[in-house]
C-alpha cells in the first residue's frame, strides 16, 4: 500500500511545514566519511531552500540504498530562526541485523584445492555481538585447517569512534602431500622444514580499533598463537606478536549511476619474546583495492605485497594462486609452505555479469630468484556469486582452473 | 430503554461501562443530512500515540477511513465510502492540517488534533437511497499504515487496494486500527440535520 511514501511523493503540499525553509541537516549514526558525494551534495542542497517532502523522501530513499544494514528515521523539528525547521536523520542498524544471523563469509570450490567454506552464526544485542562458526579453508594458508572460530565484538566502545574484539580460534591443521613433500627438501636457511609441521594451531586475538580520521581506522592488539609441532616429537610452540593495521575505506563518489570505491591497508604483525613467543619476526602486510562502476560496466584492480623479516611459522607466511590471487595456478605450484615475500596484482574488466581478469604475481622466499606468474581468465558474476575459469601461463600444458564460489 | 442503559444500572461501576468495547456501538452518532448518511464519533482518537508522535516529528502521517452500511450484520457490505487523508503538523503554528486525497482534493489547515480528526469523520458518507424501511448497521473503520507498508508502490493507491486494506485481520497494535459500529438502525430512527 501506498501510504506515507506514496502520498508524500505524490502530494507535494501534505506536509504543511513545506511552508518553512531547511535550517540544518543532521545525521547521526554514521561515519560521514562513508557518504558518497552526491549524497552529501543532495543533503547540502536541502540547507537554506525551502522544505519539500519529496526532496526529503528522495533523500531517505538513497540513504536507504546506501546503508542497507540501516534503517533511516527522520525527526523535524523548529529551528533556531522563525519559519525555520531542522532535520534530523538517524540511522540505527536495522531491527532485522540486531538479532540472530547466519552468514556465509567463505563459500568456494576451486577445481585444484576442492571446497572451503565457513558458516557464521551471529547473535546482537546493542552494539554487541557474537559470532560464532565453524569452517574448513584450503584458501587462505600453506595447509587446509578446519575447526571453530569464536567472536566477541563491541562496535561502540564508549565512544562511536571506537570499537573492540576478542577472537578465539581453534583449528585442526591437514598438509598436503606436496606440501609435506616441499617440507622434507633442504630449503636455505631459515626456511621452513618438516620440523615446523604442525597438528593443531590456536589464536587468541584481541584488538581495539579506532576510527582514527574520516574513513581511516587504526586498530591494535595481540595475538596469542600457540601450536602443536608435530616432527620430531610433538611439542606446543607459540608465537605470540603485538598487531596493528591502519585501515582506509572510502566510497570516493557517487553521481549518477557510477560508484567508486578506495580501499587501502597496513597490517603488521611483530612477534617478540616479551610475550613469550618463541619465533621473533616482523610480517608486514599490505593491501589496495579500487572499484570503479558505472551503468553496465565495471573495472577493479587489487594489488598485495607482503614481507616477513625474521623466522616465522608457516602459517603467518604468504599464499598466492587461490580463487582470489593469482587464480590458475595452485598455492602448491608457487609455494607449498607459503613464502616470505609476495606480491599480486589483479585487474578485472565487468560488463553486466560478465567478467574478464589478468593476474599476475609472484612468491619467493630468501635467496630464491623472483619468478612472476600471470594468468587470464573469463567468468560470471551475479551479486555475491561468481563463476569464473581461469588459465595460468605456462609452458608446455594448457590446464584450466573452475572456480566457483561466494565473496570472492 | 436501551440496553446501554440497563447494563449500566446494573453494572455497579457504570464509568467503567463507558470504556468497555461492549459499548462501542454506541460510540458512533448516525445522521441523515440530505439524503446521505452521515456519522459523527466523538470518542474516536486516532491522533494519538505513535501517529502523533510521527506528526509531532514533522512527518505526514496518512489515514484512510472507510465508512460501510450492511443489512444483514457484516454477511455482506451493501455500501461503502473510502478516503485517504494526510495530517500534517505545523511545527511552529502547533495546529494541524490535513489534506483528503482524491477528487475533489480538499485541504484545511489550522485545527486541533480534534477538530482534524472531526473534519476527517465529517467528509465520510453514504447515500440513504435504496435503504427503504430496513435495518442496517454501520461501521466506521479508521487505519493508518506505517512507511514500511508502503514501500514498493509508486503508482498511487487504487480502490482495490483500501478495500484490501481494510479486508486485513485486525494487527496486534491497536494504535494503527480503529474501529466503531452502530446498528441495527432504520432510516426514519435517524436524526435529521438540514443540508448545508
Amino acid at each position: 500500500m501506498v501510504w506515507a511514501a506514496g502520498a508524500s511523493a505524490q502530494q507535494p503540499d501534505a506536509n504543511i511545514n513545506e511552508r518553512y525553509k531547511v535550517e540544518s541537516v543532521e545525521l547521526t549514526g554514521i561515519d560521514h566519511a562513508k557518504l558518497s558525494r552526491g549524497l552529501r551534495n543532495e543533503i547540502n542542497g536541502l540547507i537554506g531552500e525551502q522544505f519539500s517532502q519529496q526532496k526529503l523522501d528522495r533523500l531517505i530513499s538513497r540513504l536507504a540504498a546506501d546503508f542497507p544494514d540501516y534503517s533511516v528515521s527522520r525527526r523535524i523539528s523548529r529551528g533556531d530562526k522563525p519559519n525555520f525547521i531542522r532535520i534530523v536523520l538517524e540511522l540505527q542498524r536495522s531491527a532485522q541485523t540486531d538479532h540472530f544471523g547466519l552468514s556465509l563469509p567463505l563459500g568456494v570450490y576451486n577445481s585444484k584445492l576442492g571446497w572451503s567454506g565457513e558458516v557464521d552464526g551471529t547473535v546482537r544485542f546493542s552494539h554487541s555481538s557474537f559470532t560464532a562458526g565453524v569452517l574448513s579453508d584450503n584458501e587462505t594458508l600453506a595447509d587446509r585447517f578446519a575447526g571453530v572460530r569464536a567472536v566477541y565484538a563491541n562496535s561502540r566502545l564508549g565512544t562511536r569512534l571506537a570499537s573492540f574484539a576478542f577472537e578465539l580460534d581453534s583449528f585442526h591443521d591437514i598438509w598436503s602431500p606436496a606440501s609435506l613433500a616441499a617440507a622434507e627438501t633442504p630449503l636455505p636457511s631459515g626456511e621452513p622444514g618438516i620440523n615446523q609441521i604442525y597438528r593443531w594451531h590456536r589464536n587468541i586475538q584481541p584488538a581495539l580499533t579506532l576510527a582514527a580520521a574520516g574513513p581511516l581506522k587504526f586498530s591494535f592488539g595481540a595475538s596469542f598463537q600457540p601450536f602443536q609441532l608435530q616432527y620430531p616429537a610433538a611439542r606446543t610452540e607459540a608465537a605470540n606478536a603485538v598487531i596493528t593495521s591502519l585501515r582506509y575505506d572510502r566510497q570516493l563518489e557517487t553521481s549518477g549511476s557510477s560508484k567508486q570505491r578506495l580501499e587501502a591497508g597496513y597490517r603488521l604483525r611483530a612477534a617478540t619474546k616479551v610475550l613469550g613467543s618463541d619465533f621473533v619476526y616482523a610480517r608486514h602486510a599490505w593491501d589496495f583495492r579500487y572499484v570503479y562502476a558505472s551503468g553496465r560496466q565495471g573495472f577493479s584492480e587489487r594489488f598485495g605485497a607482503g614481507a616477513i623479516a625474521g623466522q616465522a611459522p608457516i602459517f603467518e607466511r604468504f599464499v598466492l594462486g587461490t580463487a582470489e590471487t593469482l587464480r590458475g595456478w595452485t598455492k602448491y605450484d608457487l609455494a607449498p609452505l607459503g613464502a616470505s615475500r609476495a606480491f599480486y596484482n589483479s585487474v578485472e574488466y565487468k560488463y553486466r555479469d560478465l567478467v574478464a581478469f589478468y593476474d599476475m604475481g609472484a612468491a619467493w622466499s630468501r635467496g630464491q630468484d623472483v619468478s612472476p606468474k600471470h594468468s587470464a581468465g573469463v567468468g560470471v558474476r551475479a551479486g555475491d556469486f561468481a563463476l569464473l575459469v581461469a588459465f595460468p601461463f605456462r609452458a608446455g600444458h594448457f590446464e584450466p582452473m573452475f572456480i566457483m564460489g561466494l565473496n570472492i | 430503554m436501551t440496553r446501554r442503559y440497563l447494563l449500566c444500572r446494573l453494572l455497579p461501576a457504570s464509568g467503567m461501562c463507558l470504556s468497555t468495547p461492549l459499548f462501542a456501538d454506541e460510540e458512533l452518532d448516525v445522521y441523515l443530512r440530505g439524503d446521505r448518511i452521515r456519522i459523527s464519533a466523538p470518542r474516536l482518537r486516532f491522533v494519538a500515540g505513535p501517529p502523533l508522535e510521527r506528526l509531532q516529528n514533522g512527518a505526514p502521517v496518512p489515514f484512510a477511513i472507510q465508512l460501510s452500511i450492511s443489512t444483514d450484520r457484516w454477511r455482506t457490505t451493501l455500501a461503502r465510502d473510502i478516503e485517504r487523508f494526510v495530517l500534517s503538523y505545523d511545527l511552529w503554528e502547533e495546529k494541524f492540517s490535513v489534506t483528503r486525497l482524491g477528487n475533489p482534493r480538499r485541504a484545511v489547515s489550522n485545527l486541533s488534533a480534534r477538530a482534524a480528526e472531526a473534519w476527517c469523520v465529517d467528509e465520510m458518507s453514504l447515500a440513504a437511497a435504496g435503504l427503504g424501511d430496513q435495518r442496517f448497521w454501520v461501521r466506521l473503520e479508521v487505519r493508518n499504515e506505517d512507511r514500511d507498508q508502503s514501500a514498493g508502490d509508486a503508482e498511487g493507491p487504487t480502490l482495490a487496494h483500501l478495500i484490501e486494506l481494510f479486508s486485513r485481520r485486525a494487527r496486534a497494535d491497536q494504535q494503527s486500527r480503529w474501529q466503531f459500529d452502530a446498528g441495527p438502525l432504520r432510516l426514519s430512527d435517524l436524526r435529521k440535520m438540514a443540508a448545508r
